[in-house]
C-alpha cells in the first residue's frame, strides 16, 4: 500500500442553507482544491457521502451532478457513498484506499447534506430508516431513542445514579458549545449552561433537547493524493496514517450497546495500520450525535477505561485544556451535523489542527488526530488517523 | 444456477406467520448451539450455515428502555421502547405495553416480560413483506 497524504480541505458554514446541495458542495470542493493548489481537471475520482437527497431534493445519483458542477474530467468516476451518518468518512476511506492501492494519484472526497429541507417529522422518520427496517423500525424507535437505550443501560451497568450520568452528559453539551464559540463555521456559537441542558424538553428518555445534535445543512471536502508524488507539493503535509471500518447489525444484535463493538473493531484496524495507540492521539473529533454517544465513544476508542468516560467528561479531561481535547470544533452537537458531510468536516478540523491553523480553538502541539464517525444505530463505524508530516 | 432460488431455513414470511399465531420461531446452530431470532442466513455467533428451525421461549428481561417523546410519522408518542434479553439468549427491540409512559423509567430494567408479536400488512401492496412489531407485556 502506498503512503497517502491530505493536500487540502474545504467546508461551508454548517446550519440552515436555502440553496441546492450542488452549490454547497462546490463551495467546499473549490476551497479544498484551491488550498491543495490543484485544478478540478487534475482530479481522478470523486467519492462523496450523501444520505437523504432522495427526500431532501428528490435527487438520486447525485455524485455525477456534483462532479459536473465543479468541472471534473469525464474520466473521473463519481460515486455516492451511503453509510448513514458515517457516509463521508466511508467515502474518504475508500478514496484513500484507491490512492493507496495505486488506482488513482489524486482524488476528491467529501460529503453534503441538506437535512433542514425536510420538516422535523420527515427528518425524524427518514433518519430512523437507518435502523433495521424489518425488526426495529416497526417499534417506533428513533435515533435519540437508540442512545436513550444506551444511556439507561450505561447507568444501570456501572451502578450510577441517573442524575450523576446526566450531569456528565450535560457537561459534554456545555463543553462542545463552548468549543464551537471559537469556530466561525459552527451552527451554534453560543455557550449554554448545565441548567439549560437539564431543563430542556425530553426527546427520548433520558435525553433532553440539548443532549441531541441539530438537523443541519452543509458540505465539506478533502483532497487526497499519493504521497510519493505530492508530499513536497505543499509545505505542511498531513499523512493519513491509518483507517478502519467496522460493521454491526441492528441494535438488537449488537450485544452490550455501551461497548459499541463495531467501533472497537474499526479503530483497532486504524491503530494497527498507523502503528499508534490511543495514548499517542493528541486530539479527537468523535461522533457526539448525542451527549452519551461521546462518553461511549471516548471509552471504545481507548482513551478512558470502560465505565469511566462519564467521569472524564465531568472532570474536564476532554476539554480544550484537558488531557485529551475532544471535539475542539464544537462537535456534531454545536458545530452541526449535516449527516452526509459530517466525517469530512471532522477531517477538516483535524487537518487544520495538525497544521496549526485552528485559530482560537488550536490544540497545542497537535501531531496526531483521530476521526471517529458513526452511522445508524452504531452499525457503521469508520475511523481515520491523521499525522502531521 | 439461475433457476435455484435461495431459500432461507426460516424465511421472514414464515417467521411472521408463526408470530401472528403466537409462536416465536428462531434458528438453532447445529455447529455451536447458539439460538438466533429473528432469523438470518447464518449463525451470528460462529458464522455457520447449518441451522435448524426452533421454537424460542418468548420470555425475557428488560435490559434497557427509553420513552420516545418525538416519534417518526405514523407513531403516537409517548411510548416505551425496550431492548429485551430473551431467556434463550437473543435480544429483541420492541414496545412495552401496559405501563404509563409518563411514569415509566429505568426501574423497568430487570423486569420480566413476555413477548406478544404483532404482524401487520406490508408497507405497500406490492411489497409482499409483512411488518413485524415486537410487543412485550410485564409479567
Amino acid at each position: 500500500m502506498r503512503e497517502v497524504v491530505i493536500l487540502g480541505v474545504g467546508m461551508t458554514k454548517f446550519g440552515v442553507h436555502k440553496q441546492p446541495m450542488r452549490e454547497l458542495f462546490a463551495q467546499a470542493a473549490l476551497e479544498a482544491l484551491a488550498e491543495s493548489r490543484v485544478s478540478p481537471r487534475d482530479i481522478e475520482g470523486l467519492f462523496v457521502g450523501q444520505v437523504l437527497g432522495v427526500f431532501e431534493e428528490a435527487q438520486a445519483n447525485i455524485a455525477p451532478f456534483l462532479a459536473q458542477d465543479i468541472g471534473l474530467p469525464r474520466t473521473a468516476p463519481a460515486v455516492r457513498f451511503e453509510g448513514a451518518c458515517a457516509s463521508a468518512t466511508v467515502a474518504i476511506r475508500h478514496g484513500a484506499l484507491l490512492v493507496a492501492g495505486g488506482v488513482h494519484d489524486l482524488v476528491l472526497c467529501g460529503g453534503v447534506e441538506r437535512a433542514t429541507a425536510m420538516n422535523t417529522s420527515l427528518a425524524t422518520t427518514t433518519f430512523a430508516m437507518c435502523s433495521h427496517a424489518d425488526y426495529e423500525c416497526p417499534s417506533g424507535i428513533t435515533f435519540p431513542g437508540i442512545f436513550g437505550l444506551a444511556a439507561h443501560l450505561y447507568a444501570a451497568k456501572y451502578g450510577l445514579e441517573l442524575g450523576e450520568l446526566k450531569r456528565a452528559m450535560a457537561e459534554v453539551a456545555v463543553k462542545n458549545h463552548r468549543h464551537a464559540t471559537g469556530n466561525p463555521l459552527a451552527q451554534f456559537r453560543k455557550e449554554i449552561s448545565i441548567e439549560d441542558v437539564l431543563s430542556g424538553p425530553m426527546v427520548a428518555d433520558p435525553l433532553q433537547l440539548y443532549d441531541c445534535c441539530p438537523f443541519s445543512d452543509g458540505a465539506a471536502a478533502v483532497v487526497i493524493a499519493d504521497a510519493a508524488r505530492f508530499r513536497d507539493h505543499l509545505a505542511e503535509p498531513v499523512f493519513l496514517a491509518g483507517t478502519g471500518q467496522g460493521n454491526a447489525g441492528g441494535a438488537f444484535s449488537q450485544g452490550d450497546l455501551t461497548l459499541s463493538s463495531a467501533r472497537r473493531a474499526s479503530v483497532g484496524q486504524a491503530y494497527r495500520q498507523a502503528g499508534l495507540g490511543p495514548d499517542e492521539v493528541d486530539l479527537c473529533e468523535l461522533h457526539d450525535c448525542f451527549t452519551i454517544a461521546e462518553i461511549i465513544a471516548s471509552e471504545a476508542l481507548g482513551f478512558f477505561p470502560d465505565g469511566t468516560g462519564w467521569r472524564a467528561a465531568l472532570e474536564g479531561h476532554t476539554d480544550m485544556s484537558g488531557r485529551l481535547p475532544i471535539n475542539p470544533s464544537g462537535g456534531l452537537k454545536a458545530k452541526g451535523h449535516p449527516i452526509g458531510a459530517t466525517g469530512a468536516a471532522q477531517t477538516y478540523e483535524i487537518v487544520n489542527q495538525l497544521r496549526g491553523k485552528a485559530g482560537p480553538r488550536q490544540v497545542e502541539n497537535a501531531r496526531v488526530g483521530l476521526v471517529d464517525t458513526l452511522g445508524g444505530d452504531m452499525s457503521t463505524i469508520c475511523n481515520l488517523i491523521l499525522r502531521r508530516g | 444456477m439461475a433457476d435455484q432460488q435461495f431459500k432461507p431455513i426460516l424465511s421472514h414470511e414464515e417467521f411472521a406467520q408463526a408470530l401472528a399465531r403466537g409462536r416465536l420461531m428462531g434458528l438453532s446452530c447445529i455447529g455451536c448451539g447458539a439460538v438466533t431470532t429473528p432469523p438470518q442466513a447464518t449463525c451470528p455467533k460462529c458464522g455457520g450455515s447449518d441451522l435448524g428451525p426452533v421454537e424460542v421461549e418468548p420470555s425475557g428481561v428488560i435490559e434497557t428502555m427509553t420513552v420516545i417523546r418525538v416519534g417518526p410519522a405514523g407513531f403516537d408518542p409517548p411510548y416505551v421502547v425496550a431492548l429485551v434479553r430473551l431467556d434463550d439468549g437473543p435480544r429483541l427491540m420492541g414496545r412495552v405495553n401496559g405501563v404509563d409512559p409518563e411514569s415509566a423509567g429505568p426501574d423497568l430494567i430487570g423486569r420480566r416480560v413476555c413477548l406478544k408479536g404483532q404482524v401487520s400488512e406490508p408497507r405497500t401492496k406490492e411489497s409482499g413483506v409483512r411488518r413485524v412489531s415486537f410487543l412485550f407485556d410485564l409479567t
